[in-house]
């Protein structure tokens, strides 16, 4: 900037010494050139019309030669006509000799008739007497003047005009000569004005007589319109005294020019003299240049001169700016050194002295900041140190790494050589080394070995002294006693200083600095050191803390451990006899119902409802320490959320009708598709429901399911509302408790395990949810599930993989599309399993392990597998690894039947279905009858020759569902027992070619048919022989004389039934 | 205070720059000459000086033009050769000539047909526009124009000259080359305008040097002849030949006969044309285009008389014939 301020006063300076002199000569220059371009003008103007003029006068004179040389010619006269006309011929003869530019000459006489012509180019005429009175050459020769005709061209090129002189006696006759101008050509162009200028001339009328360039007079240029002709014109209209006219104007050529002319007046003719105006001012322009030059060459000097001069002048004053910049840059050494000897260099002077002022304040101020810098600094130093210490402190629990940073800071900020850190074993009364920094390694070796004694050493002393303590010079006699003397002083320490931590008065370690060289320790130093064993004090106490926690959680996790693993064995080990009490109760009590023993239904029933609460509460507590354990996994799905209302609404169902209530479900048909477990969301609205149920008499019962936005997210709402009981605030307030009911009495009237409510709402938080209650007493309840429409699970299991279509049933895999092999190593599994499969239709295929079961699956290719997780030789995973890795057993469904409740895995290995035990047989079966493709078929075969008969047993049966096969014979049965094996046989005993007698032998030898029910259907009268023969050998003997027939029929059906469901005991036998 | 150094070496730079500056016209005006006009010169002369030729570079002298410098001549003559005009035409046009000059209809045409661009400028040329070489003489049209020697229109002076030397004359044989169209027309001519001085004139056209023979055996006495003033199968001098050695008296076009011996000749000077055609080919070179310059009739008209002949032919030439002649051979 100051440069540039600078710059810009030379430039003015310039600027105006440049305007001054340039504007001078500039003035000059163009003063002269005005001159010289007037004077040009005017000489070329005199030296134009003098050639003009000159043009004139010798076409005047060469047209004055003609006309004397024409009336010469005609002096001569004869009195003979004869000899007249000879001599005047000869005279014209001579005429053309001498006058070349005469081309033809001719006589007339008075009376206008030809009497000679003589003629360069055509034959002569002699005495042709032709009339030419009327010929302007005649006529206007009339008044005794000369004539001049317009000028004209021969073959078109060749420029032409007639003179006529008049003579004779009465001046009445004419000689006429045709001339041709071409001379007035060369006249013309002969004529040159400069290089370039030239002259021509114009007839009366503007036409071009004569020019130098032929070709524009041969074109017969009329010129009348040019401006310089017509000046010219004007005047030679108004005959006076003849001006000079010079005018400028343009030429044929469209060239500016600068023109005179003159003229002829005998002939009316203008003769113009042009120049180019460039060609004029020719001379000029080197005048120009030459001005131009000088002007520039003045220019430059002065340019030349003011610079010098504009320097000299701006080069102090610059001095003094740059040198004022660079004080005030802080350059406060540098002087301003102008040699003017004017009062530039007076300011220069004045400028150093101040300067010199300045300096010598500035040199105190400097010190004085310096000093307070180096204070401040430390002091930053001191507080970024205890910043850093302190976010160690807050940062790790690492004690070593914080008590380490603050022993390196406090050496660094003490000044001091090395440091060390002792933490105090209130037990042992010592001190043990936590940390040191730059100490020799045999030193810490000492100090490990040998902890410091309370009041031993420097640190102890300090200890005891609950104050700093510090030995300004150990070599010093008696300064220092310490067992580490001599090793200090071999290390080269001379002073040290020891600080005690410090707690609520206790001791807590302590803080040693040792230094190089003697002396005392400031007093800040000291309390920095303090400040520091404060810090360290406070990290010791942290990390003590934090190991007592510490220590106590694993303590807790480890009795949380235990008590989760102590439920989940103790629920193990109850539920599995559980199971067999349950499913034993339920064989003897669907027993007891068939066979008609009222009095073992009642207790069996107890037994069953006491089993199966057992089981409840046990599943419950299960549940309930599984979440508490952080064990339980959802298992998220899509599921339509209308099936599952109605699901739930028909279990309680009998509940509700129980207790009188009504039932009223709103549920929208279009509520949709809600993401979650579905499981748990049945469970939780089961829960409410038979709540509902349990507590209401009576009364009414709501069930609302809504889907809602909130919070911009989908919500599913169920609510739950009964007119019972209802409950006040404070027992709203312990209902979600564990093992809680409104009181205890209701536990016992009401039954449940308590633990339900607990455990729905713990699920529904599980899932992002909750569940609310609104009640008071008297006023009934209302319960809430509210749930996100859309759970996303980390591991979401998609809906349970689309079962696995069977196996097309071709002939082959026939036999076993009914057969479900069953993998449990509990026999009463087992047991169960078979009774309830063959009950269902199924064929059961029983394997008691892992390697068992699959070489059955093998062999048998049944047409679903149920597989216990925890078995003896190889675990349920591992089976069903296997099976889904064999390509010929992985469409086989595999449904886990376990207790171990790991859903996902199940899935994610390819189980088609999951139950946990015990097994809700009613589940079971409808999944069994998914995967099959539908209830196995009753097969029932019915032996009988007569026709009408077999129709009747047919129609019956197949009326009940059987599948009937009919043989005519014993013979024709057993042929076609091979195709399929039937559930029954209705058999006839009076058959031809074999009899029922022979084929219930026959039967009966086969292993594999020894267990088919055969019911006897007979007409015959039975013997006591034929009875014995038959005993132990059919399920039932019924004579047809003994019943109506429609009645016989029915309790065919009925005992056939009977009979296929009773399974054989002889069927559980292990392979 | 600051060096100056840097600071004045710059200004010395921008000092020299401003004089060269003002220098500059001067250098710009001292540029390289022209290299010379090169023209081509045609004809079917039998030697390269022939008066048109002379008259051309005495008119280009006159007018500034300086052989060598400004302008050189690259002559081709044909010696009367119809067939070696074209190829000559042709040979000067690719040697790349910026005029050309002819003599003569033959070489002219020759010219025309060897290029449409380069300028032509004709000479000796009786009648430009019968002969097809211009459409029309003052506007000319195409890259040619010239000089007429009005061959043509001097026919009748020719027979009134020959009548008035020869009274009894009774009979002209015009002889001429039957494919020139211009002197085709000067015989047409001669043959309406005969009667008028009570001569028949009898146009015999030829296309062979026998022909000319045969045709000039029949003139006897009171015949005359009337030669071409093209050299076309060596006409004129055959007739000069015949009229000299027959004592026919013959009318020629060109004062060259009559320095030879002819009796009389009655038509423009060929030097005079070619001084005069010097002023076309001046303005061409100077930028002017030939279509716009008119053609110009020759300025001089020679009337050459040979009086040793005329007495050889036993003629006495009247007084005023010897009061026209411009030249007179004695």
């Amino acid at each position: 900037m100051s440069a540039r301020r600078g710059g810009r006063l030379f430039r003015k300076y310039v600027v105006v010494l440049v305007l001054l002199v340039g504007g001078v000569l500039l003035v000059s220059s163009a003063i002269e050139l005005y001159f010289s371009y007037e004077e040009t003008r005017a000489a070329i103007a005199r030296l134009e019309r003098e050639k003009a003029l000159t043009a004139a006068a010798r076409i005047e004179q060469f047209v004055n030669e003609i006309e004397r040389q024409l009336r010469t010619s005609t002096h001569a006269a004869f009195d003979d006509p004869a000899a007249a006309m000879e001599q005047r011929e000869i005279d014209f003869l001579r005429l053309l000799r001498s006058v070349p530019a005469i081309t033809e000459i001719e006589h007339l006489d008075g009376a206008g008739r030809q009497q000679i012509r003589v003629s360069r180019l055509a034959p002569d005429e002699i005495g042709s007497q032709r009339d030419l009175s009327r010929e302007a050459r005649f006529v206007e020769t009339r008044g005794g003047q000369t004539y001049f005709g317009p000028v004209y061209f021969r073959n078109e090129s060749e420029p032409y005009m007639t003179i006529g002189v008049p003579h004779g006696e009465a001046g009445n006759e004419v000689t006429s000569a045709e001339v041709n101008l071409k001379s007035i050509w060369d006249v013309v162009a002969g004529i040159r004005i400069g290089s370039s200028g030239y002259v021509y001339v114009v007839d009366s009328q503007g036409h071009l007589v004569a020019h130098p360039d032929m070709s524009l007079v041969l074109q017969k240029r009329d010129l009348s319109a040019l401006p310089q002709l017509r000046a010219a014109r004007d005047a030679l209209k108004a005959p006076g005294p003849e001006r000079e006219v010079v005018s400028t104007a343009r030429n044929l050529r469209e060239e500016p020019v600068l023109a005179a002319h003159a003229l002829i007046p005998p002939l009316r003719w203008i003769v113009v003299a042009e120049q180019p105006l460039s060609e004029v001012f020719a001379p000029l322009r080197a005048s120009v240049a030459r001005s131009v030059g000088l002007f520039l060459l003045g220019l430059a000097l002065s340019v030349g001169a003011s610079v010098v001069l504009a320097r000299r002048m701006v080069a102090p004053i610059r001095a003094l700016q740059a040198g004022a910049a660079r004080i005030g840059a802080g350059e406060l050494g540098h002087r301003i050194e102008v040699r003017t000897g004017d009062e530039l260099e007076a300011l220069a002077d004045e400028f150093n002295r101040t300067t010199v002022k300045l300096q010598e304040s500035y040199a105190g101020l400097e010190q004085k900041v310096e000093e307070r810098t180096a204070q401040l600094t430390r002091l930053v130093g001191e507080l970024r140190a205890l910043g850093e210490i302190s976010q160690t402190v807050n940062s790790t629990l690492d004690l070593t790494q914080v008590l380490a940073s603050i022993t390196a800071h406090a050496v660094q900020l003490s000044g001091t050589d090395a440091g060390t850190i002792y933490e105090y074993d209130e037990a042992a009364e010592h001190f043990v080394l936590r940390a040191a920094h730059r100490m020799e390694p045999e030193m810490i070796e000492i100090l490990r070995a040998q902890p410091v004694a309370l009041g031993e050493g420097s640190v102890g002393r300090a200890a005891v002294a609950r104050a700093p303590f510090q030995i300004p010079d150990i070599e010093a006699a008696g300064a220092y006693e310490g067992r580490l003397r001599e090793l200090l002083l071999q290390s080269g320490f001379r002073a040290l200083l020891a600080v005690p931590l410090l707690r609520e008065g206790h001791i807590v370690g302590g803080l040693v600095v040792r230094r190089k060289s003697p002396g005392e320790f400031p007093p800040d130093v000291v309390d920095l050191m303090q400040t520091f064993a404060t810090q360290s004090t406070l990290a010791i106490q942290n990390a003590r803390l934090f190991r007592e926690l510490e220590e106590q959680g694993r303590q807790l996790q480890a009795a949380s451990e235990h008590k989760s693993q102590f439920l989940a064995n103790m629920s193990h080990e109850l539920r599995t006899p559980l199971n067999a009490i349950i499913g034993v109760t339920e064989i003897l009590l669907e027993d007891a119902q068939a066979l008609g023993a009222p009095e073992q239904v009642e207790p069996l029933e107890r037994i069953l409802r006491a089993g199966r609460h057992l089981l409840r509460l046990i599943n419950d507590i299960l549940d309930l320490s599984k979440i508490e354990a952080g064990k339980m996994e959802l298992h998220i799905e899509s599921f339509p959320l209308g099936p599952l209302v109605s699901e739930v609404v028909t279990t309680v169902q009998p509940l509700i009708e129980r207790n009188g209530n009504a039932l009223h479900t709103d549920c929208p048909p279009d509520v949709g598709v809600m993401q979650a477990d579905a499981t748990r969301v049945r469970q939780a609205l089961l829960n409410l429901v038979s709540n509902a149920a349990k507590f209401t008499e009576k009364g009414r019962i709501d069930v609302r399911v809504r889907r809602e936005i909130r919070d911009a997210e989908e919500w599913i709402v169920f609510a739950v509302a009964d007119t019972g009981i209802g409950m006040a605030p404070e027992q709203t307030a312990r209902l979600f408790g564990d093992f809680t009911q409104v009181d205890s009495s209701t536990t016992r009237k009401h039954g449940g395990t308590g633990l339900g409510l607990a455990i729905s709402r713990r699920f529904c938080r599980m899932m992002g949810g909750d569940i609310s209650v609104e009640s008071a007493p008297g006023q009934g309840s209302t319960f809430t599930i509210a749930l996100p429409a859309r759970i996303d699970a980390a591991t979401e299991i998609s809906p349970a993989p689309p079962p696995v279509p069977v196996a097309a049933p071709s002939a082959a895999a026939e036999p076993h599309r009914w057969s479900v092999l069953v993998i449990d190593d509990d026999p009463t599994v087992r047991d169960l399993m078979q009774r309830f499969l063959v009950k269902e239709g199924f064929t059961p295929i029983l394997a008691a392990s892992g390697v068992e079961g699959l070489q059955l699956a093998r062999a048998r290719r049944p047409a679903a597998i149920t597989l216990d997780i925890m078995l003896p030789d190889l675990d349920g995973w591992t089976v069903l690894a296997a099976l889904k890795g064999d390509p010929e057993l992985a469409p086989i469904p595999v449904i886990l039947v376990t207790i171990v409740d790991e859903q996902s895995r199940g899935y994610s290995l390819g189980a088609a279905e999951y139950l946990v035990k015990p097994v809700d047989r009613e589940r079971l079966g409808q999944l069994l009858r998914k995967l099959c493709g539908g209830p196995p078929p009753r097969r029932v075969m019915v032996v009988e020759d007569d026709e009408t008969t077999r129709a009747l047993v047919r129609e019956t049966l197949e009326r009940d569902g059987w599948v009937v096969e009919e043989a005519t014979n014993g013979r024709d049965a057993l042929a076609r027992l091979g195709e399929a094996r039937p559930h029954g046989i209705v058999l006839d005993l009076m058959m031809p070619e074999m009899d029922g007698f022979e084929f219930l032998d026959r039967l009966r030898r086969l292993p594999e048919w020894r267990e088919v029910p055969v019911l006897v259907v007979t007409a015959m009268e039975l013997t006591e022989a034929d009875r014995r023969r038959l005993l132990g050998r059919v399920s039932e003997v019924l004579e047809k004389g003994a019943y109506a027939r429609d009645d016989l029929l029915r309790e065919v059906a009925r005992l056939l039934t009977v009979a296929a469901n009773r399974p054989t005991p002889s069927a559980t036998g292990a392979p | 205070v600051e060096p100056p150094v840097a600071a004045s070496a710059a200004w010395r730079r921008r000092l020299a720059l401003t004089v060269l500056v003002a220098l500059a016209p001067a250098v710009v005006e001292a540029q390289p000459a022209r290299r010379p006009y090169r023209i081509g010169v045609l004809n079917e002369a039998f030697t390269a000086n022939h008066p048109t030729v002379d008259g051309l570079k005495i008119g280009l002298r006159e007018l500034g033009f300086a052989e060598g410098r400004d302008v050189t001549f690259d002559v081709r003559f044909t010696e009367g050769k119809p067939d070696a005009a074209l190829p000559a035409a042709q040979s000067l046009v690719q040697s790349g000539v910026d005029l050309l000059f002819t003599s003569n209809e033959t070489a002219t045409h020759a010219a025309k047909a060897a290029s449409e661009t380069i300028p032509i400028v004709f000479t000796l040329v009786g009648d430009p526009v019968a002969s097809g070489i211009v459409s029309r003489l003052a506007q000319p049209g195409g890259n040619v124009t010239g000089v007429s020697g009005l061959t043509t229109e001097l026919v009748a002076k020719r027979l009134e000259l020959l009548k008035a030397l020869a009274p009894r004359l009774r009979r002209v044989w015009a002889v001429y080359y039957a494919a020139d169209p211009s002197s085709r027309a000067a015989a047409m001519r001669a043959r309406e305008v005969g009667a008028r001085f009570r001569v028949t004139v009898v146009p015999r056209p030829v296309t062979t040097s026998a022909d000319v023979e045969r045709a000039l055996v029949e003139a006897g006495p009171g015949d005359g002849l009337l030669p071409p003033d093209v050299p076309i199968l060596d006409i004129p001098a055959l007739v000069l030949e015949t009229s000299v050695a027959s004592r026919i008296p013959a009318v020629f076009t060109s004062a060259l006969w009559v320095e030879h011996g002819a009796l009389v000749s009655y038509g423009s000077d060929y030097r005079a044309e070619g001084v005069q055609a010097a002023r076309l080919v001046a303005k061409i070179l100077r930028g002017a285009s030939p279509k716009e310059l008119p053609v110009e009739g020759a300025d001089r008209i020679d009337l050459a008389l040979n009086v040793k002949t005329a007495r050889l032919l036993g003629l006495t030439p009247p007084r005023k014939v010897l009061l026209r002649a411009d030249v007179l051979r004695r």
